[in-house]
């Protein structure tokens, strides 16, 4: 069952189109993310669904129950959805418990109404702070109680607006992860609005992104990340760099060598995208240079010139940038000797790689955004899969 | 109803047609007096900018010493009413120096300061006590030295809080009626307030009038115009806000600390000197408590009367304008400002006209004093809530109906409650305040009705010092209460919220 159906939503600001002809399906007990810059148009979605925003145009379902048309709009508090609102917006009069317990019928002493707020403390590890007060409570403890707040009168379809986002970097993760297990424990419809790549890819069964109030794609996080369709989608979704070749006979020319082309592709001139993960130093590859690299302990980013193919950069991820295969490692902004034949370090170096020269960046996956989409998945095998867009 | 003193002029003054308006207005003494009352409201508006911004800036960002204590003892002149002050220096003056007496121009304009200063003080220590640290941080990083910082980064961040508080010290002054005439200065409001005792020359009343309500309409959009640039200040990032470092002044600080005394012993002493003296003086009067027992009475059922009615308007027209800001809501609450420096007589003389025109049936009636307080207070009170709004946002209503809560309930569950404790401080301290409603009460009030202040009233106009100190003593503490919860409650002393 599809719990929330979006069709045809178009709403207008004086002076602004924020949403056009929007379509969006949140099927039930899954995680929609809404993902898009800052004035895409994401949070007025997000409010015509709540109720507090009235569409100009289409057709909103929540649970089989139409809820919004040309011409009729359901007021909020009786369309059944909850909001996570940015940065909680608690009562601040009112204690955790009272909070919780705002959307739940039955007086403060009722004991089965208590025995639900106590149930979605726990639910959300917050278990015996009830008689808190929100001040007295962390950024992350405050959107907790709001989860809480949200889900203890049971709605159809949860929304969520930029929660994590006031929050700093380790305790986003946390609550990230500790919002979808509770959203999926409790067989939860939600749409998570946001304009952070990485919390959509990561939180969502479903991404749909949107600029300029119109839905560019929609698909799930993979499909969007190895087969966006447009160039646009491909460097908001993650780093990107693009090698402009041709196509003929099967294969796609480029400076990172010819590479197969597996279904039928029409020939011609054709831009692919690289991901920096699909691109292997090897010393049997094609010549590049290492313009920069940019160490992030996990993993290093390497930009790399490449010596055919009028100097097109591409990037390359070291999967283990503090010990590589020979022990000597490579260190951002340490130099070091060694270098050959294929690679030219570029002066003054920041760099030392392993002591094989990098003689080549090969390509495994190679997607062709120009109205016909190439894309090659399996690591060193130059395989390609053809998807007419 | 903050219309109906406007549209009265307006009537009357057609009634009266120009051509006597106009001659009315360009005569020599009205030359004078318009110099007399502009000079005064500038004098009374740099002085107690200077002292309202300079005690705010001692309380919040230096270490001086019992600066928590100072912080609420230096919004306490607020609570003291013009006319309650000027009472208390010339009685306390007449003990030096029982021959002359304590008046004129620079003796208004002392009082005056010393007690409408907190209007500036009080919105300037809230600004500056939720500033972040870091503009001032990084202009110090950017080689500013403290004083520079000061003046570029801390001061234009103030900006609005100490332009919108001389505004109201310009017009409190404007308006201001019972300190000028125990002090006996000539100003328009003392004028109109004598065109329509002496002689009942109403022609010649509402002619200042008018010419008054064309002033404080000058200084509201002089105030607009040079604020208009500073609306636009950006308010980044909601979380991690720090607090700022107070600065060390070293021994400086025991001067500090001198000079804040000082500034509490003169406002607060003179006041609490004299009424304590003539308590002494006049408890002996015979008869003296019953008759306060029956001013108490008065002034409360009808203060209780106005200020319900009062709240009841404030409250959706300060929601209009804190969370619609449009043109209209802009006019509104500039309307309403103008209304607040009309002096009370006009207030209390267009709405006997009303009630005899209008409706005859709440003439001569509590109601209509009700109504007088209404448009007394309504300015404050309006901004009370406007001020209070912005602590129950929006989003806060939307949640509540998200979870199921009509529109209605939302505002009776979240709204009201999260911001009434703002309203109830800044409009009781408005409400005690603004209780200069003497002249209006003494021509609305129901007949044989006594109030507190028409009491004090009456006692002062004959110098009746000993009789008129109990009411107010009284006065005072009815209005030191809820001073006292807005500035131990703006937060900027008390505990701090984390975020």
């Amino acid at each position: 069952m599809i719990t929330l159906i979006v069709r045809g939503v178009s709403k207008a600001f004086p002076g602004v189109k924020a949403l056009d002809h929007v379509d969006l399906d949140a099927p039930a007990g899954s995680l929609v993310a809404v993902l898009g810059p800052s004035g895409c148009g994401k949070t007025t979605l997000l409010r015509c669904i709540a109720g507090f925003e009235r569409a100009d145009a289409g057709r909103i379902t929540v649970a089989g129950r139409v809820v919004a048309l040309e011409g009729m709009h359901l007021p909020s508090h009786r369309r059944g959805v909850g909001v996570v609102p940015q940065e909680g917006a608690l009562f601040p009069h009112l204690s955790v418990a009272d909070n919780v317990g705002f959307g739940l019928p039955g007086g403060r002493r009722n004991s089965e109404r208590r025995a639900t707020v106590d149930r979605f403390l726990e639910l959300v590890g917050l278990g015996g702070l009830g008689e808190r007060m929100p001040h007295e409570l962390s950024g992350g403890q405050q959107q907790r109680v709001a989860l809480a707040r949200t889900l203890a009168p049971g709605p159809e379809l949860v929304l969520l607006d930029e929660p994590f986002s006031a929050l700093d970097a380790g305790l986003r993760t946390e609550l990230r992860r500790d919002v979808k297990d509770v959203l999926r424990d409790q067989g939860m419809t939600a749409v998570l609005v946001t304009h952070d790549q990485s919390e959509a890819l990561s939180m969502a069964d479903h991404v749909v992104v949107m600029r300029d109030g119109r839905v560019i794609q929609s698909g799930t996080p993979i499909e969007l990340y190895t087969h966006p369709n447009e160039e646009w989608v491909a460097t908001f979704l993650g780093d990107a760099s693009w090698l402009d070749g041709d196509v003929h006979g099967g294969r796609f020319d480029s400076a990172l060598g010819a590479l197969d082309v597996v279904a039928a592709t029409p020939s011609g001139s054709a831009r692919a995208l690289v991901r920096p993960e699909q691109v292997e130093l090897d010393a049997s590859g094609a010549a590049a240079e290492v313009v920069r690299a940019d160490f992030h302990g996990h993993d290093a980013l390497l930009t790399l010139r490449l010596a055919s193919g009028a100097g097109a950069l591409v990037q390359c991820r070291l999967a283990h940038p503090g010990g590589a295969a020979s022990g000597r490692g490579c260190r951002p902004g340490q130099c070091e000797g060694g270098s050959s034949a294929g690679l030219t370090r570029r002066r003054p170096s920041r760099l030392a790689l392993s002591s094989a020269p990098i003689r080549s960046a090969r390509a495994t996956s190679v997607h062709e955004c120009a109205g016909r989409t190439l894309s090659c998945t399996r690591s060193g095998r130059q395989s390609w899969q053809h998807r007419t867009v | 109803m903050s219309l109906i003193p406007g549209v009265y002029l307006i009537i009357r003054a057609g009634e009266a047609g120009w051509d006597r308006i106009l001659a009315e207005v360009f005569t020599a003494r009205v030359g004078a007096m318009t110099w007399r009352s502009i000079a005064l409201m500038v004098v009374v508006w740099l002085f107690s900018t200077l002292l309202g911004v300079s005690a705010a800036l001692l309380v919040t960002r230096t270490n001086v010493p019992g600066r928590r204590a100072f912080g609420i003892l230096l919004a306490l002149p607020l609570a003291v009413p013009s006319y309650v002050a000027a009472y208390t220096w010339v009685a306390v003056a007449d003990l030096w120096n029982p021959t002359g007496r304590f008046d004129g121009f620079w003796a208004a304009a002392i009082v005056l300061s010393l007690y409408s200063y907190p209007y500036v003080y009080l919105p300037v220590v809230g600004t500056l006590a939720g500033q972040d640290a870091a503009p001032a941080e990084i202009a110090r990083a950017l080689g500013h030295r403290e004083f520079s910082v000061l003046w570029r980064v801390v001061l234009p961040a103030a900006m609005p809080a100490i332009t919108s508080g001389g505004l109201l010290v310009a017009l409190y002054t404007l308006s201001d009626f019972g300190a000028v005439s125990i002090l006996r200065v000539d100003t328009f409001t003392r004028a109109v307030f004598t065109a329509f005792s002496v002689g009942f020359d109403r022609t010649g009343a509402i002619a200042l009038a008018a010419l008054l309500m064309v002033f404080a309409l000058l200084v509201v959009t002089a105030e607009s115009l040079a604020r208009g640039a500073e609306r636009r200040q950006a308010k980044v990032g909601g979380a991690g806000r720090r607090r700022v470092v107070p600065q060390d002044l070293g021994r400086g600080r025991w001067i500090a600390f001198a000079v804040l005394g000082g500034l509490v012993i003169t406002a607060l002493g003179v006041p609490l000197a004299a009424l304590v003296r003539w308590n002494l003086a006049g408890v002996s009067r015979p008869g003296g408590f019953g008759e306060v027992i029956s001013a108490i009475g008065g002034s409360l059922g009808a203060s209780l009367l106005g200020a319900g009615l009062t709240i009841l308007l404030a409250i959706p027209l300060g929601l209009y304008a804190a969370r619609v800001p449009s043109r209209l809501s802009r006019a509104l609450e500039r309307l309403v400002f103008v209304t607040h420096s009309l002096p009370g007589v006009m207030i209390g003389l267009s709405l006997v006209f009303f009630g005899i025109n209008v409706v005859h049936a709440l003439y001569q009636s509590i109601w209509l004093l009700g109504l007088a307080y209404v448009t007394l207070f309504l300015p404050l009170a309006v901004a009370a809530v406007t001020s209070a709004a912005a602590k129950a946002p929006l989003a806060l209503e939307e949640v509540a109906q998200s979870l199921g809560s009509t529109p209605l309930e939302a505002l009776r569950r979240v709204t009201l409650p999260v911001m009434l404790p703002g309203i109830g401080a800044g409009g009781g301290a408005g409400v005690a305040d603004r209780d200069e409603g003497a002249p209006a009460t003494l021509l609305l009030r129901p007949a044989g009705m006594e109030r507190l202040a028409t009491r004090l009233w009456t006692y002062t106009a004959v110098e009746a010092y000993a009789a008129a100190a109990p009411y107010a003593a009284i006065l005072v503490a009815l209005a030191a209460v809820p001073t006292w919860l807005l500035a131990s409650g703006s937060g900027a002393f008390g505990r701090e919220p984390q975020q």
